[in-house]
């Protein structure tokens, strides 16, 4: 008869002895009660596989997997932009070539303008790089040929902001009642950055602002707040 | 949200902003308000910020950020949870004029405050009315001149004191200092005894107690200001420089530290 290892209490699997002494051992001083997964007894042990592993991490390295999740979260809030939406949800599923399986239009862009925000690259080095990815790419690709296409696709996700233009002396806000205005009316200083001084007047009603307000609106921004939490 | 309430640890000691007087006070002022616990308390922080770092000593812009204090003490100064609100762009300053820009906040928490919005809540699947207070504002010294309007500078720098704040001037240095100021100190601490360190006599006086919001509001009710950089301000002076623009919000005057 084959000897196999003891599993009662006292000896631990640590001897071989035989079946009928086992018994013995067994019935004398109880049964091993930890020893659940039979590992000396030919059982395979249940540990998870490597390549299972890295999947996971995998998952977890690229947003694209919760892609749908987000154009969800972004479709319950802006419901009134109903056309924005769709168009986002349109670029989520437009390959970014014919037979593509892993990039979507979206994710692509996402990804790169992940990469331009980390290293910092500017505007213009960004169009380059798009109209060189463009030509490398297999004809009929969907990728963006410049930077502001690119960021129109992106726009419904950011968050919703309003630039208010100011008086470069602190007067007044530009917004209600002077909204319309091309000058303070407090100190008579233009709206628009000055070059020269000896301007006419029409081309005094254009131009960047000399100041501005940023105001990030709070009240979207709470109703995000809860809908995540 | 409503970790202020359910998950909190109440020992007696200060841990986060809902331990303090003010908090409690709010609660029982406003009892609607501090009934629902989900409703927000929300603290305003501002300052100055080169975005040039050295190359450009005197560009100042100045971030309005919005910090959640229902979220628990490990949370709500993280970045994550800190919101940008409204970004001031430089080149200059806005000083006392600073009350310009914030307006469109103050309007939609006024509105938060008076009214509430319709909120969905993701974690009870409910739709609910959320209101907003503004617990206090978080700032440096000169910033807090700024925002408020009282003088910070020169010989009533004290915002407690006032007209009788007591100051010393260097003779020769031509500075002010406030050396009296150890009157704020505990009454058994061992610097109230001290004489030679400081001007030559034991300090016996208590500190006075600080002003309340009504009596702040009443002392600048009657400022009349207009903004900008270009005015020549009129000759009388004033240690209340203006009417802050936080006294818009109907609960600013009921809260005792409004900075």
């Amino acid at each position: 008869m084959e000897d196999i290892t003891v599993l009662c209490v006292k000896c631990v699997n640590l001897k071989r002895l035989d079946i009928e002494l086992i018994r013995e051992h067994v019935l004398c001083d109880g049964f091993l009660k930890n020893y659940t997964t039979w590992t000396w007894h030919g059982e395979v042990l249940d540990l998870p596989y490597a390549s299972e592993k890295n999947k996971c991490e995998h998952s977890n390295l690229y947003p694209e997997d919760c892609m749908d999740d987000m154009i969800c979260d972004i479709g319950g809030e802006s419901v009134h932009q109903a056309h924005v939406f769709d168009s986002l949800k349109d670029d989520s599923l437009t390959q970014l070539y014919p037979g593509c399986s892993s990039f979507t239009r979206l994710s692509t862009i996402l990804r790169l303008f992940n990469m331009k925000a980390r290293n910092g690259w500017t505007d213009r080095s960004f169009t380059e790089l798009l109209e060189l990815l463009h030509e490398i790419l297999p004809q009929d690709n969907t990728l963006t040929t410049s930077h502001y296409e690119a960021k129109k696709i992106l726009c419904p996700m950011g968050l919703e902001y309003q630039k208010i233009h100011a008086c470069p002396n602190d007067c007044i806000l530009y917004r209600k009642e002077y909204e319309g205005l091309h000058k303070c009316p407090i100190c008579g200083v233009s709206r628009y950055r000055v070059k020269d001084e000896d301007e006419d007047e029409d081309d005094m009603k254009k131009g960047p602002p000399a100041k501005v307000l940023w105001y990030l609106l709070i009240i979207p921004r709470l109703k995000h707040f809860f809908c995540q939490c | 949200m409503r970790w202020h309430s359910n998950g909190r640890k109440c020992d007696g000691l200060l841990q986060h902003a809902a331990d303090s007087p003010q908090w409690k006070k709010i609660d029982s002022l406003y009892l609607e308000f501090g009934s629902d616990r989900i409703n927000l308390r929300l603290g305003l922080a501002t300052d100055g910020m080169n975005l040039y770092g050295n190359l450009s000593s005197k560009h100042s812009s100045w971030p309005v950020l919005l910090i959640i204090y229902n979220l628990s003490y490990w949370l709500c100064m993280k970045k994550k949870y800190i919101m940008l609100s409204m970004m001031i762009s430089g080149p200059r300053q806005p000083g006392n004029d600073i009350d310009v820009y914030p307006s469109p906040l103050i309007e939609d928490l006024r509105l938060l405050w008076d009214e509430g919005i319709e909120v969905f809540n993701a974690y009870e699947k409910v739709n609910f009315n959320l209101r907003v207070l503004l617990l206090c504002t978080i700032n440096n010294f000169p910033a807090y001149g700024n925002l408020s309007g009282y003088c910070v500078k020169g010989h009533r720098a004290c915002l407690i004191c006032e007209e009788n704040t007591s100051y010393h001037k260097l003779k020769h240095g031509r500075k002010t200092c406030y050396i009296v100021h150890r009157r704020f100190l505990k009454r058994n601490h061992p610097y109230l005894r001290l004489k030679k360190a400081f001007n030559g006599c034991q300090e016996d006086r208590t500190a006075p107690p600080p002003l309340t919001g009504e009596e702040v509001y009443n002392r600048v009710c009657q400022v009349e200001v207009t903004y900008g950089k270009t005015l020549k301000h009129s000759g009388v002076k004033n240690i209340w420089k203006k009417k802050s623009i936080f006294f818009e919000l109907p609960y600013w005057s009921k809260l005792d530290i409004r900075h």
